[in-house]
């Protein structure tokens, strides 16, 4: 839409135009003069038309009829200027119906479908209706936001409690059984592991759902230090063998050499669990998850591949949208969140790197960034 | 000895369950996702079939609706166990004939194994 552009052009006044030709009466007061004079004229020639009417009573009579002649005309030249300007405000007033009406419509699907806005012409009422028009536009958008940040919440709270219910209940059940006085002494060793499982699950729900909110998107309140990044890696494959075995994949954690990176370990430690775990969620039974850490000119390369069900083409310019799940996973894992990877991108963007994900739609993921290695000071 | 098909996506639930239903004399087959399900209830015909709603490739929807769809299957007890608590996945899961509902969060495994027995023919 283009814009319009109003020029205001100053008025010439002219000073060397001849002077007006003086006249007493001029051409445009004729037809006043003529209502005025004719009545009389008539009055004077009917008065004069009576048998024996004497001047004494010619006078006072014509004074008269001058006198009701002006009211008449007075009253009748008000009458036209009301009739006239209740006219003229009833064209002026024609775009703000037009606005009301406008509103009145968009009102009725509460904005969040806008119809589409009146012509407005140049002057005030015209630059107040853009102005509106232009607010309604701002607040449709607002509401538009709203409505869908209200939905996502919502969506967000019932997944939540839900993902929360599932390793409580494992917990309470774990505990349970481990109480039984004829638990076998290795079944009670599982029972514990999967117990902490599930304890660190919830974790990870809690702080996934804390650091979702828009103050974490930035590295305030982060903590760099030098991190290593094999045991906090070796420690999360330990964690994960468990689930892997029992779905049958294969846990590989390749490394050579890596320096010490500059990490906020604690939040890293969080992208790798969210990597992992997203890795063995989608991954099929015989299936392979390598975890990679390589040194390379920019850094140390952390990658995390799968032989998963990979990402339709269309859901990859959405991988890291908030609350975004892909065809594939919600078919695979119907109570994810949509957060995991949103995540994982704002923690790997803090510390001043990008996340690459490479894959293909049925034969794995690749999720890979490099992190800028620690100064030795 | 009774059949039990146990449909749940989570390993640790499935194992816990199994375990108790086997304590109480059950055989115990089971499926992770709605899929497998549908196939080992047709292929297997348990006696009765303990079912997630949540599941990977169909939900427990789904697998109902498949198997109240055909003559054989119609009629097995269905025990819905689930953490879905809200009105309308109860009333959905009722309403598409499951015999019996169980909150997982609110019960336990001895618990499932009772209700599940109560649903056994006669």
């Amino acid at each position: 839409m283009s814009d319009t552009v109003f020029v205001a052009k100053a008025e010439t006044v002219t000073t060397s135009a001849a002077p007006k030709q003086l006249r007493l009466f001029p051409k445009e007061e004729w037809p006043v003069l003529a209502s005025l004079a004719l009545p009389l004229l008539f009055g004077l020639l009917i008065l004069r038309s009576i048998p024996g009417a004497q001047t004494a009573f010619v006078v006072p009579m014509l004074g008269i009829a001058v006198a009701l002649n002006v009211v008449a005309f007075v009253s009748v030249f008000c009458l036209a200027l009301v009739a006239g300007s209740i006219a003229q405000a009833y064209i002026m007033l024609r775009p703000l119906r037009e606005i009301r009406d406008w509103l009145a419509s968009g009102r009725a699907s509460r904005f969040v479908t806008i119809p589409r806005s009146p012509t407005f012409e140049a002057g005030a009422v015209g630059d107040l209706g853009r102005e509106v028009a232009a607010s309604v536009a701002v607040f449709s958008t607002m509401s538009v936001h709203n409505e869908e940040l209200r939905k996502q919440k919502s969506e967000l709270l019932v997944i939540t409690a839900h993902q929360l219910h599932t390793p409580m209940t494992e917990v309470r059940w774990g505990l349970e059984e481990l109480l039984k006085p004829g638990t076998d002494a290795a079944v009670k060793e599982e029972l514990a592991k999967s117990v902490t499982a599930s304890l660190r699950r919830m974790s990870l729900i809690i702080d996934n759902i804390v650091s979702s909110s828009d103050i974490d998107t930035d590295s305030a309140g982060y903590v760099f230090e030098a991190v290593d990044l094999v045991p906090i890696l070796d420690k999360l494959i330990e964690e994960f063998k468990p689930i892997a075995l029992e779905r049958k994949i294969e846990l590989i954690f390749q490394h050579g050499t890596v320096p010490s990176v500059r990490a906020d370990s604690y939040r890293l430690s969080n992208v790798f669990y969210n990597l992992l775990s997203n890795a063995i969620e989608y991954t099929p039974a015989g299936g392979t998850v390598t975890v990679t850490l390589a040194r390379t000119s920019g850094g140390v390369e952390c990658k995390v591949s799968d032989t998963g069900i990979g990402i339709p083409e269309k859901d990859l310019p959405m991988l890291f949208s908030k609350f975004h799940r892909g065809e594939h996973a919600k078919h695979m894992r119907p109570d994810g969140s949509g957060l995991g990877l949103y995540l994982v991108k704002n923690i790997i963007t803090a510390h001043g790197a990008d996340v690459v994900v490479r894959s293909q739609d049925g034969a794995g993921t690749t999720v890979s960034f490099t992190l800028p290695v620690a100064q030795v000071k | 000895m009774a059949l039990a098909l146990i449909a749940e996506d989570d390993h640790f639930f499935s194992s816990l369950i199994s375990l108790s239903m086997q304590q109480r004399g059950f055989e115990i087959i089971t499926s992770f996702d709605g899929d497998e399900t549908i196939e080992l209830v047709r292929s297997r015909h348990p006696n009765i079939l303990l079912l997630d709603l949540l599941m990977p490739k169909k939900d427990g929807y789904a697998v109902m609706e498949a198997l109240r769809g055909s003559n054989d299957t119609a009629h097995m007890p269905i025990l819905v166990t689930t953490n879905l608590s809200d009105r309308d996945s109860v009333e959905r899961a009722r309403k598409l004939g499951a015999a019996d509902i169980l909150i997982k969060a609110d019960s336990t495994p001895e618990e499932i194994v009772k209700r599940a027995a109560a649903l056994l023919p006669k």
